[in-house]
């Protein structure tokens, strides 16, 4: 599952919802969002198909742009 | 959580905003707001939204309602509880993006008050997520 940089939500809140969703601690949650930040993207999760389309779902609802592609 | 005449006022706004998503076309917001997944692959994406558009409305009918009742009663003083704290962050991500996606829109002059209701809805749910922040482990 990728996560896409968007410049409206709060840096705080794209990091709470990392931590939220799949268990990140803070300092793991708060790079992620830097790299997304940064380079436009990254990899979040991988997993089965049916896990990450539901977490897709999920953060979508909490208004990131995540996508879904098969590796 | 207790919120002042204006800030019920300001937040009582929300709802309407996001119901208007969708509405008139062409809408920024809508495609900002739309269900997907699969941005390369049609049938991939169809089937996720076949599978999961029921829910998604279902949860956003929820979340709505649970803010607009707490927003209600905020004047008196309200007590959120995680999950209704949490529906509050997903209402409120959802309005900034709705604003956002129609800031080029031709704005009538309303530019300064839907200037005035970002910012706000930025501290309020800033406040929020540092909140929700210390719940978690």
């Amino acid at each position: 599952m990728v996560v896409w940089n968007d410049e409206v939500n709060l840096a705080a809140h794209v990091s709470f919802v990392f931590r939220r969703l799949i268990g990140m601690n803070r300092d793991d949650a708060t790079s992620l969002m830097l790299q997304i930040h940064r380079t436009g993207s990254a990899t979040v999760f991988s997993g089965a198909r049916e896990h990450v389309e539901l977490l897709c779902f999920r953060m979508r609802t909490y208004g990131l742009d995540a996508t879904l592609e098969v590796a | 959580m207790t919120l002042a005449p204006w800030e019920v006022e300001l937040l009582s706004l929300v709802p309407a905003l996001l119901d208007s998503v969708g509405k008139f076309d062409p809408d920024p917001a809508a495609d900002r707001l739309a269900l997907r997944a699969y941005p390369f692959d049609e049938d991939a994406d169809d089937e996720f939204r076949r599978l999961l558009a029921d829910e998604l409305r279902h949860g956003r009918a929820a979340d709505r309602s649970a803010f607009a009742i707490t927003v209600e009663s905020g004047v008196d003083g309200v007590v959120l509880s995680t999950p209704e704290a949490e529906a509050w962050l997903r209402v409120l991500a959802e309005a900034r993006l709705v604003q956002a996606a129609r800031a080029d829109l031709p704005a009538d002059g309303r530019r300064e008050s839907d200037q005035a209701l970002f910012d706000y809805l930025s501290w309020m749910q800033g406040s929020l997520v540092e909140i929700l922040d210390e719940v978690l482990p």
